[in-house]
């Protein structure tokens, strides 16, 4: 009871307290380790792998401030943005459990926002609000997780139990000044057979629920009252066409249920190496609703299937991973009495890493498609993206435990067979603004690169360092399909951060 | 243990390969075949109108795009293949006084027109819709409600609602008197959200739940129910109105474009003239500070301007909702009648009113001369009708919405004899029109 105390204040206030007491482990060694912090990653895929992928003494706390800017982005993200990050993790064991946890909290400044009066974290889903003009929207983010996994029956049958709890604040802080509160719970839990420590297998439940409450609201009462200011108009989005203007009872709210099922299985053998590999389905119901003082007016229904599967080997010094998701939307239109959105994604990517003793190399490779389509105007988009990306990184200790380390990756992406369908009836800004501006980013293939340094000094006990990246995309081979009236993407996006992290 | 390690690639594999399979993205939108069946109402059952070549029009109010077709001889029009969604429709007929008094003996002077129409009606996917429409012929009166002016200006760079008005006119060819004219603000539900009042299948208030509401009457489709009522002063020939001409009824008369001195000394003026109008010369006003404890300073009295007579009144000056959810009526009653002695009723609400709740004057709807259904602007807030087709089968809307400085006008029909004849055939859908800046005493 006292180490789980422990770890509690370890993950919110104060780490350090944890650390003292701690054996010095090579927590740097492993964040420097790309094979072995991706195994570390993999392990918080699902808490079964705690146990198996996660050593003790990999304990941190970063601070974090990083920058975008450049108008190469999607028409809806911000053109520039400032994110301050204050997160801390940490695994430990208590008796025979294995106990993980972190706790992240987000601080972003977004400038020029676009016809989205949305969190980020829902980008699928067709209801929202939203207006031509560009608003710079803070949010405020709180975030913890916590898994831990126990074995009973002399270590034969697992159990694994996770939380993710999350909750946001986001508001514009000019007309129309949008405000979305929310919050997602998610609890998932497993139980299987183990065998010699070798192999575990877990069957997973998944289940979560959430709320948003979305309001719109100007300073200057003008712009919100009428139709006068084109820019300023509050536009209800329902589906993938041109909005309608909502300029009253501009609020509404969402309640989100999840359910959902899968597997996790691990086997580790000196002679294959660790190989682990998780999936789940999970369906996501979303309610959107008015409420007023004479009841609940039902808005929309959305639907959100998401599959994820990641198969993950490594031996020795080196890791090969192979993971698959996909997205499958559709809604429910009140009014129509019949989908008319619908939404889907697949992404494939392959990972390999060799991690040397002062070299680390690696590649990745991603196919990934999206296709959005509106049933009322017949719009549809869709593209594929192709990416590449090689990377390699040097590290090197001193004498003195001292830490250095360097990073260099490549990307490059290739779109392929970008397709767009817009009616020509009704084509007003969000067609302009958003559908066909999103089809010029999607259509254009992209390259670039990052870099990023950092020096971590040895402390007794635990590391403290800097880290810093750069990271540079620019656009080229965009589309010469015209499209009257669209706005275009910029050319480039820029991207850098600082950190401050401990390791202990 | 390497056979463990097989079987679960093999587990993971045809998992995601599975998870993969999907066939080609559609959604569940299909076409919709609409059929309108049109009749007429049963007062004119005792003889056959023409169903034939009724004028049917379908809108989409999402898109605003709109279908057109005439009906068979069966009274019988099919829209095939329209996009599911939320429409209007409007149905309309113009029978010709010749034509009018060979089919029903009765002599009328001009044509006669027979509307019929349903609202923001949700047509869904699924099945084929069919849609019973009755046509009736709405009263034509001398007087016409011109003008409404309800938007107001820019809040900051013009008069807010100060400078609101309604100008009625002389629609006929003699010279009518304004003595005794009654002016409505025809209130009622405020948007389709889930309410406490009992509410009718068009979703607005079922007033035959109101209480103490008479069980032998229609109280939906013979009466509508106000929250101003102000009257016209006279002795019955005081304010002779001339053919072809208007009277402007303002909020407040004063030339709005130029600073003035509010009742509480301070001046009153605004940013930007352009956007607002000179009602100085209105021909009538509403004067509410005389009654009021704590009146508007923008309530002064121009002592040019005769002040209405205010029946009922709410807030603290003649204010039209500037989104345009009040319908507005004028009315005569008969020289017997005493106006200000018609019932007043709460609102339907599910829960007894409080002994306070305001109340609302119960206007029969036969002394009704002119209704105008008002609606906002956009298709989302959208709000239950309050007249049926026989006093307005549509409504008019300002474009921009409120404080735009727009106002709704009244169309020219045509010109007699340098006589201006406005159009009314009871749908103001097809009646009205708009004025950028509002234009008392103007035409279009």
């Amino acid at each position: 009871m006292k180490r789980l105390l422990l770890i509690l204040v370890s993950i919110g206030v104060s780490p350090v307290v944890f650390a003292q007491g701690q054996q010095e482990l090579p927590a740097m060694t492993l964040a420097a380790d790309s094979t072995r912090y991706l195994l570390y990653e993999a392990g918080k895929l699902s808490p079964t792998f705690i146990p198996h992928l996660m050593p003790m003494g990999f304990n941190t706390v970063k601070l974090d401030y990083g920058l975008h800017n450049g108008k190469f982005a999607a028409a809806q993200d911000a053109t520039s943005d400032r994110t301050f990050t204050f997160s801390t993790e940490g695994k430990t064991n208590l008796g025979q459990t294995a106990l993980w946890g972190s706790f992240n909290y987000q601080r972003i400044v977004e400038d020029s926002t676009r016809f989205r009066h949305q969190t980020r974290n829902n980008p699928t889903a067709p209801y929202y609000y939203g207006s031509p003009a560009a608003v710079s929207y803070h949010r405020a983010l709180y975030q913890t997780r916590v898994g831990l996994s126990h074995y009973f029956f002399n270590h034969h049958l697992p159990l694994s139990v996770g939380a993710d709890y999350r909750i946001g604040n986001h508001f514009s802080v000019n007309d129309p000044r949008g405000s979305i509160n929310d919050y997602q719970f998610n609890l998932n839990a497993g139980t299987g057979y183990s065998l010699r420590n070798k192999f575990t297998g877990t069957i997973d439940g998944y289940y979560g629920y959430g709320t948003e409450v979305v309001n719109v609201a100007y300073k200057n009462d003008s712009y919100g009252e009428s139709t006068v200011y084109p820019d300023y108009v509050n536009y209800l989005i329902n589906g993938y066409a041109d909005p309608n203007p909502k300029l009253t009872n501009r609020n509404y709210r969402t309640r989100f249920r999840r359910n959902g099922a899968g597997f996790s299985l691990i086997c580790k053998d000196k002679y294959i190496g660790t190989l682990a590999a998780t999936a789940k389905r999970i369906k996501e119901q979303q309610f959107y609703y008015y409420r007023s003082d004479g009841g609940f007016d039902t808005l929309e229904n959305y639907t959100l299937t998401t599959t994820k599967a990641q198969v993950l080997w490594s031996k020795g010094h080196f890791l090969a991973s192979f993971a698959y998701e996909a997205q499958k939307g559709e809604d429910y239109q009140i009014v129509y009495k019949a989908n008319n959105y619908q939404y889907r994604s697949e992404s494939y990517t392959f990972r390999a890493v060799y991690t040397g003793r002062n070299m680390n190399y690696g590649v990745q490779l991603n196919n990934h498609t999206e296709e959005r389509m509106d049933g009322i105007t017949g719009n549809h988009v869709q593209y594929e993206h192709i990416t590449v990306q090689p990377n390699i990184g040097y590290n090197y200790t001193t004498k003195k435990k001292d830490h250095w380390g360097t990073d260099l990756s490549v990307h490059y992406t290739q779109s392929m067979n970008p397709a767009i369908y817009t009616t020509s009836v009704n084509v007003n800004y969000f067609t302009h603004q958003v559908i066909q501006y999103d089809y010029y980013f999607n259509a254009a293939s992209s390259a670039g690169g990052m870099f990023s340094i950092q020096y971590n000094k040895h402390f007794k006990g635990f590391y403290a360092g800097l880290k810093g990246t750069i990271a540079y995309t620019t656009a080229f081979h965009e589309s010469n399909v015209v499209l009257d009236g669209a706005w275009r993407p910029g050319k480039d996006r820029t991207y850098g951060n600082i950190a401050l992290q401990f390791y202990f | 243990m390497k056979k463990i390690c097989y079987y679960l690639l093999l587990i993971t594999f045809p998992a995601m390969y599975s998870c993969k399979k999907e066939g080609g993205v559609t959604t569940g939108i299909q076409p919709v075949n609409l059929t309108v069946n049109l009749s007429y109402a049963l007062d004119s059952s005792k003889y056959t109108l023409p169903v034939k070549n009724v004028q049917v029009k379908i809108t989409n109010t999402s898109t605003a795009s709109t279908l057109s077709s005439t009906s068979n001889d069966s009274g019988i029009v099919r829209f095939t293949g329209i996009p599911a969604g939320t429409y209007d429709v409007d149905a309309t007929i113009t029978i010709t006084a010749d034509n009018y008094y060979t089919i029903t003996g009765t002599y009328v002077a001009e044509d006669v027109t027979f509307n019929a129409s349903e609202k923001n009606t949700a047509i869904a996917v699924g099945r084929d819709v069919a849609m019973k429409m009755i046509l009736v012929a709405g009263t034509t009166g001398q007087w016409v409600i011109k003008q409404v002016y309800f938007a107001g200006s820019n809040r900051t760079d013009g008069a807010l609602y100060r400078d609101q008005f309604i100008e009625v006119y002389n629609n006929s060819d003699e010279v009518l008197y304004a003595d005794s004219l009654y002016i409505g603000q025809v209130f009622g539900r405020q948007s389709f959200t889930s309410s406490n009042y009992y509410t009718q299948k068009n979703g607005q208030m079922d007033w035959s739940k109101s209480v103490n509401m008479p069980a032998d009457i229609d109280a939906n489709n013979d009466y509508v129910y106000t929250r101003t009522l102000l009257m016209i002063p006279g002795t019955g020939k005081t304010y002779p109105v001339q053919p072809g001409s208007g009277i402007v009824i303002a909020q407040t008369a004063m030339n709005h474009k130029v600073p003035w001195t509010g009742a509480n000394g301070s001046t009153i003026s605004v940013k930007n003239p352009a956007l607002t109008i000179d009602l100085s010369s209105a021909d009538f006003e509403a004067y509410y500070a005389s009654f009021l404890t704590s009146p508007l300073a923008s309530d002064v009295d121009n002592v040019n301007v005769p002040n209405l007579v205010v029946l009922q009144y709410f807030g603290s000056d003649w204010i039209l909702d500037n989104n345009g959810r009040d319908g507005y009526v004028i009315f005569k009653a008969g020289g017997s009648t005493i106006v200000k002695d018609w019932p007043m009723y709460n609102f339907p609400t599910t829960s007894a009113p409080s002994s306070n709740a305001t109340k609302y004057y119960q206007i029969p709807l036969k002394y009704v001369i002119d209704a105008v259904e008002i609606q906002p602007n956009t298709a989302e807030d959208r709000i239950p009708k309050k007249f049926g087709a026989q006093y307005d089968a549509g409504f008019t809307a300002v474009p921009k919405g409120a404080y735009s400085s727009q106002s709704v006008i009244r169309k020219t029909q045509k010109t007699l004899n340098g006589r201006i004849i406005l159009k009314d055939t009871n749908n103001s859908t097809e009646d009205f029109d708009y004025f950028d800046v509002a234009t008392p005493g103007g035409f279009k």
